[in-house]
Formats: structure tokens, C-alpha cells, sequence
């Protein structure tokens, strides 16, 4: 099994480097993500917003990026699956002696990777472009230490950890959603809907905690106001915890779903 | 290809029904030794449906399906290492050649079926196209692909869905020539389905013929076509001749089949009887002969000229 999935991904791959997509995504990704950072260091050197601290600018724009990240993350899953039953090439793939259950694994495992790569390479840029803005130094108030640029850089290190499994676990719940749906078009409206959905349902403090949108955005919010110096919404350990046991469930239980489906799907195209 | 004393692919009560919509009925079919096979039925008889309960896209609603003594839904994915599949659309990714498709074929197959590729597009007459986008591909070079990458994992058993089609005259004879090649000198068993005749006589050995989801005939070409003849009738007016046969009862599927020709169909009616009784009615005829069926006139007669529902 795990060879299968193996020579599954590694045919993922090929089709990702042959992709024109492979170098526009990231172009775009990383073009808007500089914009939004350039708008920021702008507001922070006036003291408009913020602080001017290459931590604070680095977070404040990860808090857009996630959000355009995940956008991201709902059309590549959408189309990663449905296209395969648009193009038709899942006949090709179903009649080989691989396993329904294999192939969508793979599949769901490539878009992870897809997704995080996006998300790695944008961070990478803008730490980069944050660093040539503001230095990375200790978050001082008048003379007093309130965090060190070593536990700003753990905690900054903690939430693109955090943000990374949350994103799988938007895309994983994606996959479960595009499996149901033989064009990518539907699976896009079908996984935007669901999104919002969430947004409505944050709303209320009841559903909150067992919301996706919120192990997204919560860890990203907390590092923000960590690097402003303002009180924490939560400890660290309480927000690490709820977001890995968090998306680890919504990973598990969307996998699930998209699995049964995957094996119950019939072809009649 | 391994010996086995299984039959490759064995059919047994196949149904499928589509919400109520009955698509297979019983379907039972037997292909024990290598040859080429002919599946033949109407638009929305029930072919495709039973290609795609072989290879496991469809869920049978009753029944079962072997290939080589291998229960396809107990274990697929055995049971897949045996078939190779053509399917009346060709599917690739466009954004990558032939050559590219085929490789992300083989990693799902086996990473060792690779080193195949270069050699089955050449087999299909893709060597030099086999590196340009599938984008920009005709139909046919389409096609060409798709034969090729249903031979990828050495099958024993193809099945191919109209794997003709789309295909230039010359494209056509080079796939005639091939599937016998594949069938006696490599021992595979290939099924196929075709709405060609003319293909299926030349190169089929057993034809097997499905109407409204159900088997109605399935045997050699001479076994088909001795079991009915018909009668043709030459003359000048074809009309009055249609309107006397017309009143009796022992003669059906009259048709027109020329200016001045008239085909019918006269189980135990000899031509002789049908020449008396038509000087008997005044007709005025030139000829009256007794012909043996073609696979054209077996397929009409047992599929009528009506389609089929449920595929």
C-alpha cells in the first residue's frame, strides 16, 4: 500500500511540474502577499497601525496570506480531485490495480503538499522582505523586555507549524466535499459555500471552538498581539493543543466521509 | 502470458439496475481461450455498462464477474493486474505528451512498466508524436494512445470500447492487423465492441450480441448466420410485391433494399414457395433467391431497428 501511494504521488508530481499553474500560483501568491506587506511596513513606519517590528509586520501579513492561502487551498483540492472526473482520467486510474482508497489518499496527500509549499514559500518571502523593512530584535517597552526575538521567533515558528496542519486540514475537508462532485466548478462553489458557512457559524462563542476558520485564523491572531506586546487571548499551550486535537478531527472525520464515497462512487460517464 | 486453466474472463447472471432502471438483466458470458471477441448491441443495449462492471467502475446489482478465476469486486485490484481497458473516450491530461501520460500511467501500474513505453508507442504508430502535447492531438492519435495505454501492463485481457473510431483509414487497417497479432501470436483475449460489421467479420471469432441489457445471440459468425437465411427478391415494382407479402404471416422484416430489390426474412419458407405464391398474385418478378445472413442482417434481426433504453 505504501508503495502504491508512493508511485502515486510520485505521478502527482510529474503532472505538477508539466502544470503552467505550478509557477502562476505562487507567482500571484507571493506578489499579492508582498503588496499587503508593503501597505503594512507603510502604516507601521507612520505609527499608524501596529508596531515597527519585522515580528509584528511578518504576522500582521501572515493574517492576510492565511486567508488567501486558504482560498487557494479550496480551488487547487477542488480541482486536484474533480478534475480527474472532468478529464475523464479517473477511469484510467481506477482500472489499474491500485486501490480507490490508495488513489484518493494519495491524491489528498499531494494536495497537502501543493498547499504547504505555497504556504512555506510565501512565508519564506515575506520574513525576507519583513527582515530588509524592521529588524528582528527583542519587543522592548521603554526599558523593559516584554519578549525576547528568540521566544517571538518560537512562537512565530509554532503558528506557521499551527496554520500548516490547519490548511491540511482545509484541504482535506475540501477533498471530502470535491469527491461528490465530477467538475471542478461545483466543487469550487460547493467548498466557498462551506467556508462561509463556517464564517457565519464563528459567529456564535458555542461553535466557535469547533470551528476550521478558527484553527486557522486563532493562532495567527494570538501571534499578532504577541508581537505587539498585548495581553495573549490565550496560552500558547491551550491554543496548541486545541488546534492540533482540532484539525486533527476534522482530518480524520472529512478523510473518512471522502473515503467512503471514493469507494461507493461509480463511473456512468 | 501465464497458462491457466480458468476461463479469462467469465461473465456469470451480471445485472445492473440504475435507479429501477434495469441496464443489465442477466448477462453471461465465457471467454476461455485467447481470440478476438465481438461485442455488439444498439446505442443504450447495455455494452459499455457491462465494460465498466468488469473493470469495477460500476457496482454490479447482482451477479459476478471473473477474471481469471479472480472475483473483480472481492479483489480488484488482483483482479486488474490481468485487464487492460480502451474506453470509447480517450481521457488524458492535456498539459502533458503522450509520452508523459503514459509514464503517470505506469507509476499507477507498476514504476517497471516505464521501460514499455517507448515500445507501444511505436507499436501505435506515436514514436515521433509520442512527445507533443496531448492538447494537440487529433481524436485518432487520441485513440492511438489510449490502445497503447491499454497495453501498458501487459494484459491478458483488453476490452475496447469502439477502439476504431476516429481513426484514419490507414489508422483502422493498422488496427486490424494489430489485434489479431496481439490475440494468436501473444495470447491475449481481447473484447470489443464495435458498430462496424465489417470489422467484426473480418476479425472476430466469436460475436456475442446484447439488446435491452440481455445476451440474444452468441456464437461463431457461421453459427450466427445458419441459423436464419433470407430471401431476395429482384423485380421491377417493389411496391405491389411488398403489399402481397404483407398478407402472410410466415414472412417478416419485408424491407426495401434497393431500386428494384426487396429483402425478407421466411423461417421454413422455401424460395421457390415465395416465387409460386408471388406468380400466383400476378407479380411481375425477375428473381428469386435464397442468401445467407450477413452479420448486418443477424444483428437486425435480433436488435430490430428501435434502440435500447437504460445504458
Amino acid at each position: 500500500m505504501v508503495s502504491d501511494m508512493r508511485n502515486v504521488i510520485a505521478a502527482e508530481l510529474l503532472k505538477l511540474r508539466k502544470k503552467r499553474s505550478t509557477l502562476v500560483i505562487p507567482f500571484i501568491l507571493v506578489g499579492l502577499s508582498a503588496s499587503i506587506l508593503w501597505g503594512l511596513s507603510l502604516a507601521s513606519q507612520r505609527n499608524w497601525i501596529g508596531v515597527p517590528s519585522a515580528f509584528y509586520l511578518a504576522s500582521a501579513t501572515m493574517g492576510w496570506v492565511v486567508n488567501i492561502v486558504g482560498l487557494f487551498a479550496i480551488i487547487i483540492t477542488s480541482f486536484h480531485i474533480s478534475r480527474e472526473f472532468a478529464l475523464g482520467t479517473v477511469k484510467s486510474a481506477w482500472v489499474r490495480p491500485i486501490r480507490r482508497h490508495v488513489w484518493y489518499t494519495a491524491k489528498v496527500i499531494s494536495a497537502w503538499m501543493m498547499i504547504c509549499a505555497l504556504f512555506l514559500l510565501t512565508m519564506i518571502v515575506l520574513i525576507s522582505l519583513a527582515a530588509s523593512v524592521f529588524q528582528f530584535t527583542d519587543l522592548m517597552e521603554k526599558e523593559f523586555l516584554v519578549h525576547s526575538a528568540g521566544s517571538l521567533w518560537s512562537m512565530l515558528t509554532v503558528t506557521v507549524l499551527l496554520v500548516l496542519l490547519a490548511l491540511c486540514a482545509v484541504s482535506t475537508a475540501i477533498a471530502g466535499i470535491a469527491v461528490f462532485f465530477n467538475h471542478p466548478g461545483g466543487a469550487i462553489g460547493a467548498g466557498l459555500s462551506f467556508g462561509v458557512l463556517l464564517i457565519v457559524l464563528g459567529v456564535f462563542p458555542l461553535t466557535q471552538p469547533f470551528l476550521l476558520t478558527t484553527y486557522i485564523t486563532r493562532p495567527v491572531e494570538q501571534m499578532i498581539a504577541m508581537s505587539k506586546g498585548l495581553p495573549l487571548p490565550l496560552e500558547w499551550s491551550t491554543l496548541v493543543w486545541q488546534t492540533i486535537v482540532g484539525s486533527i478531527a476534522w482530518i480524520t472525520v472529512t478523510y473518512g466521509i471522502g473515503v467512503w464515497w471514493i469507494r461507493k462512487k461509480e463511473i456512468t460517464f | 502470458m501465464s497458462k491457466s486453466t480458468e476461463p479469462i474472463l467469465a461473465i456469470e447472471g451480471l445485472r445492473k439496475e440504475f435507479r429501477r432502471i434495469m441496464a443489465l438483466k442477466k448477462i453471461d458470458v465465457c471467454l476461455e481461450k485467447p481470440g478476438v471477441y465481438a461485442f455488439l448491441g444498439p446505442n443504450g443495449a447495455g455494452k459499455t455498462t457491462t465494460f465498466k462492471c468488469v473493470c469495477a467502475l460500476l457496482k454490479p446489482s447482482g451477479g459476478r464477474v471473473l477474471i481469471d478465476g479472480i472475483d473483480v469486486r472481492s479483489d480488484t485490484k488482483k483482479a486488474m493486474t490481468r485487464v487492460g481497458v480502451q474506453f470509447d473516450e480517450p481521457a488524458f491530461y492535456p498539459y502533458l505528451s503522450g509520452s508523459e501520460n503514459l509514464h503517470v500511467f505506469a507509476k499507477w501500474i507498476d514504476p517497471g512498466c516505464v521501460g514499455r513505453i517507448s515500445g507501444m508507442l511505436e507499436l501505435v504508430g506515436l514514436g515521433r508524436a509520442g512527445k507533443k502535447r496531448v492538447a494537440e492531438y487529433s481524436w485518432g492519435m487520441k485513440q492511438r494512445l489510449g490502445l497503447a495505454s491499454s497495453l501498458l501492463s501487459d494484459p491478458k485481457l483488453i476490452l475496447m470500447d469502439e477502439p476504431t473510431s476516429g481513426l484514419d483509414p490507414a489508422g483502422i487497417a493498422d488496427v486490424r492487423s494489430l489485434l489479431p497479432k496481439l490475440a494468436y501470436e501473444e495470447g491475449r483475449t481481447i473484447l470489443l465492441s464495435s458498430h462496424r460489421m465489417d470489422e467484426v467479420e473480418q476479425i472476430c471469432d466469436r460475436v456475442i450480441i446484447i439488446h435491452q441489457g440481455g445476451i440474444v445471440a452468441d456464437g461463431t459468425l457461421a453459427e450466427l448466420s445458419s441459423e436464419a437465411r433470407i430471401i431476395e427478391i429482384h423485380c421491377t415494382r417493389p411496391v405491389n410485391i411488398i403489399e402481397a407479402l404483407r398478407r402472410r404471416t410466415d414472412v417478416s422484416r419485408i424491407k426495401q433494399t434497393g431500386a428494384q430489390k426487396i429483402q425478407l426474412s421466411a423461417p421454413g419458407v422455401s424460395s421457390s414457395d415465395i416465387n409460386r405464391y408471388l406468380v400466383g398474385e400476378n407479380c411481375d418478378i425477375d428473381q428469386v433467391i435464397e442468401k445467407q445472413e450477413t452479420l448486418e442482417d443477424v444483428f437486425f434481426r435480433l436488435t430490430g431497428s428501435a434502440g435500447a433504453d437504460g445504458e
